[in-house]
């Protein structure tokens, strides 16, 4: 045993069907129609029925603690939670990483309401919205797992867009507040009379903290009111409120989703960042749906892999390329996103755009030409973003690289070339191009180390740069002394 | 062998229940509506009930000077609080000659008892002893479990050893026009606050005027008022037991920092069973997801000066396991208040958050390794195989991000040498981000235990036929690393023959 060596497992993809690991968690609430065992049964019995069609996914319950089990290359989990006020159930199914991580985590929810319903209609209304929830799950997974499909030992193809026309899996539902007999102070709260619209916020806020009538007074007017100063007041006034009661959770979260003004969302923002639970969860996803709006997003970078997040990157690319003049500093957002993916779901969601030469297109990634070395652009952090985890050369990558530079002489991908590029004739071509053309220190040291790396090339190499000094068929802002160099080198090389 | 008679057996195999030796005292300021040492007697009888009947403990009644020569020291205190008409009574656990059991403190308070019938007071009283009586149990079964059957169970349960009562201020009668314009919030803010200035001087001597300015401080709308208001309460509330209570619940409740810090502040010199308060109320607001994060700080910093502080084992598990996005407060768990749990007593404590928290941002990868430098602090112990797995766990979960560097480093400092390990190394090798450092480990491992070198070197030769590194410029090169560890295992390997 202990001379036989160590058993390696390898890192390679499995082949269909994907083993995954579920868990059913219902959060209780304050008002609770149905017992959480009844939901319990009624979402993993709808959700599983659809998601076990066509045989795709392996699905497997979690055991309890402490028990062992075999993990899932996936794990999903399926949320029940009911919201007291507005008397509404949410579904909400979460496919995240396991073992594995080659499929985006992805997420889809939809709420229904269940207020004046029958135990029995209640019952229907859940397990439908559960067998909508997984269908939308499933119709987000199309794309993604037939670009796993095709995966053996070769890295999978980039699909064009993947993501193209794909519809938000989380579906919001209506935030109800209930209807409050009209008092003075909500009154006023609309009046012309600025000072008394001031004075009515100030009572609404203290009453608030003892009863429910003025709070849905202070949500109604965050969500509602005309005017920016109110909202932002009464936002601020639901502050001690929202961290505590998910139905104000749920108002703030909306607004953050609704309103146009930065200083409200803001204030939104600030409060979400201490929701727990279902309302966290909401949170999450209203900072997603930012994202692919290109908005600022709240924390995002921070969470690391999150359900949608793939489609949130690559709505957040398309969003922000149509805005001129903020697309650099919003697609800087965007790219910085996609930290957490491994290396074929970001192929997946930036060769659209790298490989988009109209400068017209919102798909366009703007660069810097020959200025690249010295200022970030998004077409350089999105290329750098490809390169982060790659483990083989990708051809077609090269040929995007070689436009790029012909069109707009882009320092960063005469610098990829020279430096990751894997060694081949035509890239020795390319390179001697850039040498003799635009005189590149950095293509000639790609020059060498390709040369270096692959012996086949180097009497090519060296052939193509003596001849070029004998000529003197080359740009003189490199100096000749360096191609002396290069060729010295390769000699040195060809000795060893 | 069924778990039913494993249980039994461990339970024969149990060695006695740990002798606790207690006091009970009672107290009032003024309001006295049954005497205390009657008080006392039935304080005791309720409370000993359900701490005893597990059979968990062994209750001995000892005096003031003889308490602590016994094992551990178990206080029973009760106390009227006037104008709230309330009784509360608190349980504080603590060391005695051993120490290896958190301090524990559990509290509950009376429904009010203004009123009411003697029997009825003595019902409240009895079920307020039994309550709190309850909840120390509860907190102190795992520790105790621990003890006497060597588990180690993790703090897992939200435990919460303190009830927090309601607060009472009483309605205030005797409106002058300054306290009337105070407590009308719709009048402009400076009209409030120069009401405020007006009554200042007279909180520490008129009810009326003390009561006004604790329902502002409670509920005005505007933070720099509430302030102003607890800032008023100061002179008060250093020996006043209703206003520190309204103090604490503000602590507790509110969610501006101004204001907070204001009430932090005052209630530092909090002292007696008030200061027992107010040190649970500062570990409520670690532990909270509610509070503002420069709260939660301000909190944990003053805690950190502290020498006992009972329930902290609790608070900061569940500071730790916070559900919230904000960044910040576990920081200043893991921080200021995690060293201060001897190191026995600190692996439950931690375990839940190391194993199941979702690790990504910088923000969560500092706490992490905040976490992580006090869990390995002693380096002179022997290593813990169920942590070096859960570091190994972690490498392997892709999603935690650059977390992942640092705990296959460590992996090699601090995992068993086995086999096992060595093959989870080699196998994260594999992943060109992580090769260098999973390398480097099982170089560790290997000179921890010459035994595997040789495994070693054959899986070093299967690494390199099957893994897909591409050479990356300015970067690490995995398989010059994988090189160098080649040369240095062979060297080990004829160093060894």
């Amino acid at each position: 045993m202990w001379s036989a060596g160590i058993a390696l497992v390898s890192a390679e993809a499995t082949a269909a069907p994907i083993r995954v690991t579920y868990d059913v968690v219902v959060v209780e609430g304050s008002w609770q129609p149905l017992a959480p065992a009844d939901l319990a049964r009624a979402v993993e019995g709808a959700a599983l029925e659809v998601l076990s069609r066509g045989g795709q996914l392996q699905l497997h319950r979690a055991p309890g603690p402490g028990a062992e089990a075999e993990p899932g290359a996936y794990r999903l989990k399926l949320e029940s939670h009911v919201l007291a006020e507005a008397q509404t159930h949410t579904v909400a199914l979460q496919l995240g990483p396991g073992t594995a991580q080659d499929l985006p985590s992805l997420s889809a929810a939809r709420t229904v309401v269940l207020g004046g319903l029958s135990r029995g209609k209640m019952l229907e209304a859940v397990e439908a919205s559960a067998r909508e929830a997984a269908a939308a799950l499933v119709q987000a997974m199309k794309a993604p797992l037939a670009r796993l499909g095709k995966a053996g030992d070769e890295e999978p193809a980039p699909v064009d867009d993947p993501f193209k026309g794909a519809p938000a899996p989380w579906q919001w539902g209506p935030v109800r507040i209930p209807k409050a007999s009209v008092g003075k102070a909500a009154r006023d709260l609309y009046g012309k009379n600025a000072k008394k619209r001031q004075a009515a916020l100030r009572v609404l806020t203290s009453e608030a903290l003892t009863a429910d009538s003025p709070r849905h007074e202070l949500e109604r007017c965050a969500l509602e009111h005309p005017e920016e100063q109110m909202r932002e007041g009464c936002l601020k006034a639901l502050r001690p409120l929202s961290m505590r009661s998910p139905p104000t959770a749920r108002v703030v979260v909306e607004v953050y989703r609704r309103d146009d003004s930065g200083r409200v969302r803001r204030e939104a923002n600030d409060q979400m960042v201490y929701f727990t639970g279902p309302a966290r969860a909401e949170a999450v996803q209203a900072w997603l749906e930012a994202a692919t709006q290109g908005r600022e997003h709240g924390p995002l970078e921070e969470l690391g892999d999150l359900p949608n997040l793939d489609l949130a990157i690559r709505g957040c690319l398309e969003a922000s390329g149509k805005e001129r003049g903020l697309d650099n500093r919003r697609r800087f957002g965007c790219i910085s996103l996609l930290e957490p993916l491994p290396h074929a779901r970001r192929k997946a969601i930036l060769w659209r755009f790298v490989r988009e030469m109209d400068p017209d297109s919102p798909y366009y990634l703007k660069g810097a030409g020959e200025r690249e070395g010295s200022t970030g652009t998004p077409w350089q952090r999105s290329v750098d973003a490809l390169l982060e985890g790659m483990t083989r050369w990708d051809p077609k990558l090269e040929e995007i690289l070689w436009a790029r530079y012909q069109r707009d002489l882009s320092h960063a991908a005469m610098s990829v070339l020279s430096s990751w590029a894997a060694p081949s004739e035509r890239l020795a071509k390319r390179l001697l191009e850039m040498v003799q053309t635009r005189g590149e220190n950095q293509a000639l040291f790609g020059l060498v180390r390709i040369a270096t790396e692959d012996a086949k090339l180097r009497p090519m190499v060296k052939q193509a740069l003596l001849q070029m000094m004998a000529q003197g068929a080359f740009s003189k802002d490199i100096d000749e002394r360096r191609l002396k160099d290069a060729v010295s080198k390769l000699e040195r090389e060809d000795a060893r | 062998m069924s778990l039913a008679l494993t249980l039994t057996l461990l339970a024969v195999a149990a060695p006695e229940p740990p002798e606790v030796r207690y006091v009970v005292t009672a107290e009032t300021k003024s309001w006295e509506p049954i005497d205390l040492p009657e008080v006392q007697r039935m304080v005791e009888e309720a409370a000993k009930e359900p701490l005893t009947a597990p059979g968990k403990m062994r209750l001995v009644s000892a005096s003031p000077m003889t308490l602590s020569e016994g094992p551990y020291v178990l206080r029973i205190s009760g106390r009227f609080v006037e104008e709230a008409e309330r009784f509360t009574v608190y349980l504080a656990f603590g060391p005695g000659t051993q120490d290896d059991l958190p301090s524990l403190v559990a509290a509950h308070t009376s429904e009010p008892l203004g009123k009411k019938s003697r029997a009825e007071m003595e019902r409240r009283i009895r079920d307020t002893a039994r309550q709190a009586a309850l909840r120390l149990a509860e907190a102190l079964t795992p520790w105790l479990d621990r003890a006497r059957l060597n588990v180690a169970p993790p703090l897992t349960d939200d435990v919460q050893p303190m009830a927090w009562g309601d607060v009472d201020v009483p309605p205030v009668t005797d409106k002058s026009p300054a306290i009337r314009t105070l407590l009308d919030v719709a009048q402009e803010n400076h009209l409030r606050a120069k009401a405020l200035a007006e009554l200042k001087g007279h909180v520490f001597d008129q009810q009326a005027a003390r009561n006004a300015v604790e329902q502002c401080a409670l509920a005005d709308p505007t933070p720099d008022i509430r302030q102003d208001c607890v800032e008023a309460l100061a002179p008060v509330a250093r020996a006043h037991v209703p206003t520190q209570r309204i103090l604490l619940h503000i602590l507790r409740t509110d969610v501006d920092d101004k204001v907070l810090e204001a009430a932090t502040k005052v209630s530092a010199g909090f002292v007696g069973l008030s200061r027992l308060e107010t040190v649970a109320t500062w570990l409520h607001m670690v532990a909270s997801d509610a509070t503002p994060v420069r709260g939660a700080e301000q909190a944990a910093r003053l805690l950190a000066k502290e020498k006992e502080i009972p329930n902290l084992e609790y608070a900061v598990a569940a500071c730790l396991r916070q559900d919230a996005v904000v960044y910040g407060k576990r920081y200043a768990c893991a921080q200021y208040l995690l060293p201060k749990i001897p190191g026995e007593r600190r692996r439950p404590v931690m375990w839940s958050y190391l194993a199941g928290t979702p690790v990504f941002g910088t923000g969560e990868r500092l706490t992490y390794e905040q976490v992580l430098k006090v869990a390995y602090e002693d380096r002179k112990a022997p290593p813990d195989p169920a942590m070096a797995g859960l570091l190994l766990d972690l490498a392997e979960r892709p999603a935690t991000g650059r977390l992942r560097y640092k705990v296959v480093y460590l992996a090699g400092d601090y995992a068993p040498a086995t086999l096992k390990t060595a093959e989870r190394l080699l196998s994260l090798a594999h992943q060109q981000d992580l090769a260098s450092n999973a390398l480097r480990a099982a170089g560790d491992l290997a000179h921890r235990n010459p035994e595997l070198v040789g495994p070693i070197l054959g899986g070093l030769d299967q690494l390199e036929a099957s893994a897909r590194w591409y050479p990356q410029p300015h970067r690490g090169d995995p398989r010059r690393d994988l090189s160098d560890l080649r040369k240095r295992l062979v060297r080990l390997q004829e160093k060894k023959q």
